[in-house]
């Protein structure tokens, strides 16, 4: 397959700030910038045609999580590369979100009604971060030399705790994807895009205070984003989120549970690719090292767009069926697929 | 580019105080105000000059988040020095100096240069720590004591460069087994034909990161 120049479709310009973004949503700046905003590129992943189009949708249509054949036949499409446009569609079947929204007392829209209330009495809002921040750090400054590290005036609908999430959100929201469309700057765009982040992370750490917020998950919430609606996404996160086995214990604050993913991938690593792996070595560079951001956003650090959501797929695929840890094996993947260089 | 000594550094302090902004205005000379949140641990390097001798600066930004500690406590040890930072604009960054001044010293190595940064030293309308009280902590705990500014680039040329000179000092006084590599300090090609280096050894680079 030749390579195209994303700037034959698709391409937005947000004439105001005289940006360009690629076909991912990723701002295109000058060379000279081009190493920290490294997500933005010309893409050349496959394209299907209309007939197999055709095909996707219409197993879509009668998609049945439990039956091996729906599940081998998306495996096919994943192979051949799923359009963007039904990205969304495909991710909503393979985690079955209707379901765990039906099966759960949780309600998104109530939980963010009973946030409104400690965020009104903070005088924060999530449609100006800047000031939320800014708003949020006097507030804690406040807490901190009142003494009083857990109470806070009795007529107030916040706790510390409140404040400390609201805050630590807050901070992250412009440091995820901050070349991308959705999150970049302050455009109504912009502005919506995090507003939404914000709900969703804080939501999410309202429904399963166990995790709460823990840093790379606000790069996860922000990719589904991208391809669901707000309230979808908040519950795919909590699909991704849910089975003990894969990407909730990432998350544990003990660490642990990320060390030892490390230590199952280095053993994988020196499997499948002995040299790169005795190079790695050699250099004194650990697994950890790099298999941690990899892991806890969930493969978003790469540059390569096409082949992060390529990845994505594959986890939703497994993540949602009974196989074996979806994480080491892509990781796997991203190393067999690339030169040495990539990493180093 | 041949060096006399590779020293390895470590950046530490609690979320958003800037000790990424730090070390890019330091690798690469410029603040970027924008940019994606550490997970885990990066990497920077830059070459510099003390007392005529070329050394290489070899430094880790850790993540600030809670949750990252277990990981991030792993790379103390082999690390010559530590730039332990806090936010002038927040108070409990300062309040949370003596949990990060013990895990430092709990997991490093006891001749572990540590340089206290208070941070974002521009923005003095919104200060909540005073200098003086960074001065104290620092002289209470035999600490090196510097304001800085990631965005104005104050100061953050001398806290990278006090600390070498601080370590090389300790150096020449015999204090640091240079032979032992899990000092954070390694004899360059400069001195001695030693393994190869992390990396191709350009001043002024950041090296690390993805390309595609």
């Amino acid at each position: 397959m030749g390579r195209r120049r994303s700037s034959t479709f698709s391409i937005k310009r947000r004439a105001t700030e005289g940006l360009v973004f690629d076909e991912f949503g990723f701002a295109q700046t000058k060379r000279k910038d081009q190493k920290l905003q490294h997500r933005c590129h010309d893409y050349s992943y496959p394209q299907l045609n209309a007939r197999r189009v055709k095909e996707l949708c219409e197993l879509l249509s009668y998609w049945n999580g439990s039956s091996f054949i729906c599940r081998s036949q998306i495996e096919r499409f994943m192979r051949m590369g799923i359009p963007p446009a039904l990205r969304g569609r495909v991710w909503k079947c393979l985690l079955n979100i209707d379901k765990l929204r039906e099966s759960s007392a949780f309600n998104y829209q109530k939980c963010l009604d009973e946030i409104r209330g400690p965020l009104v009495d903070l005088g924060v809002s999530e449609y100006g971060i800047i000031s939320a921040i800014a708003t949020l750090n006097d507030t804690e400054n406040d807490l901190g030399s009142n003494q009083l590290p857990s109470r806070c005036p009795p007529d107030l609908a916040y706790s510390s705790a409140d404040v400390t999430i609201f805050r630590q959100i807050a901070l992250d929201l412009q440091r995820s994807f901050p070349t991308h469309r959705t999150l970049m700057g302050e455009s109504p765009e912009a502005i919506e895009g995090q507003a939404k982040l914000f709900r969703v992370l804080i939501a999410y750490a309202k429904y399963n205070p166990k995790i709460g917020y823990s840093q790379g998950m606000s790069y996860i919430a922000a990719v589904l984003l991208m391809h669901l609606s707000e309230e979808e996404a908040f519950w795919a996160l909590g699909v991704l989120l849910e089975k003990p086995k894969y990407l909730s214990e990432l998350f544990d604050l003990s660490g642990e549970k990320i060390q030892h993913q490390a230590m199952v991938f280095h053993q994988f690593f020196k499997h499948r690719k002995p040299q790169l792996s005795k190079h790695i070595e050699d250099v004194r560079v650990s697994s950890i090292h790099f298999v941690m951001p990899w892991f806890l956003t969930l493969f978003t650090s790469l540059p390569c767009w096409d082949s992060v959501l390529a990845i994505w797929d594959l986890i939703m695929l497994h993540e949602s069926g009974d196989g074996s840890c979806p994480m080491s094996c892509s990781g796997s993947h991203k190393l067999r697929a690339r030169p040495p260089t990539y990493i180093i | 580019m041949a060096y006399a000594y590779l020293f390895k550094y470590i950046i530490i302090g609690d979320t958003g105080v800037g000790k990424s902004c730090l070390l890019l205005q330091f690798t690469d000379k410029r603040f970027q105000p924008v940019h994606d949140l550490t997970i885990g641990v990066e990497f920077g390097a830059r070459m510099i000059t003390i007392d005529g001798k070329q050394i290489k600066l070899q430094i880790w930004d850790t993540a600030g988040q809670e949750s990252f500690r277990s990981i991030t406590r792993s790379y103390y040890r082999g690390a010559a020095g530590a730039l332990l930072v806090y936010d002038i604009t927040r108070r409990d960054t300062f309040n949370h100096l003596t949990t990060w001044l013990e895990d430092a010293r709990q997991h490093s190595n006891s001749n572990m240069v540590i340089m206290l940064i208070g941070n974002k030293s521009d923005l003095e309308s919104r200060r909540e720590v005073k200098k003086e009280e960074g001065e104290a902590f620092a002289r209470e705990h035999g600490l090196i004591f510097m304001e800085t500014s990631a965005k104005t680039a104050s100061n953050v040329e001398e806290a990278f460069i006090n600390t070498a000179k601080e370590i090389y000092e300790k150096i020449q006084e015999g204090v640091f087994d240079i032979n032992n590599e899990a000092n954070g300090i390694k004899i360059g090609p400069q001195h001695a034909t030693t393994n190869s280096t992390l990396s191709g050894s350009q001043g002024g680079q950041q090296a690390g990161g993805g390309c595609c």
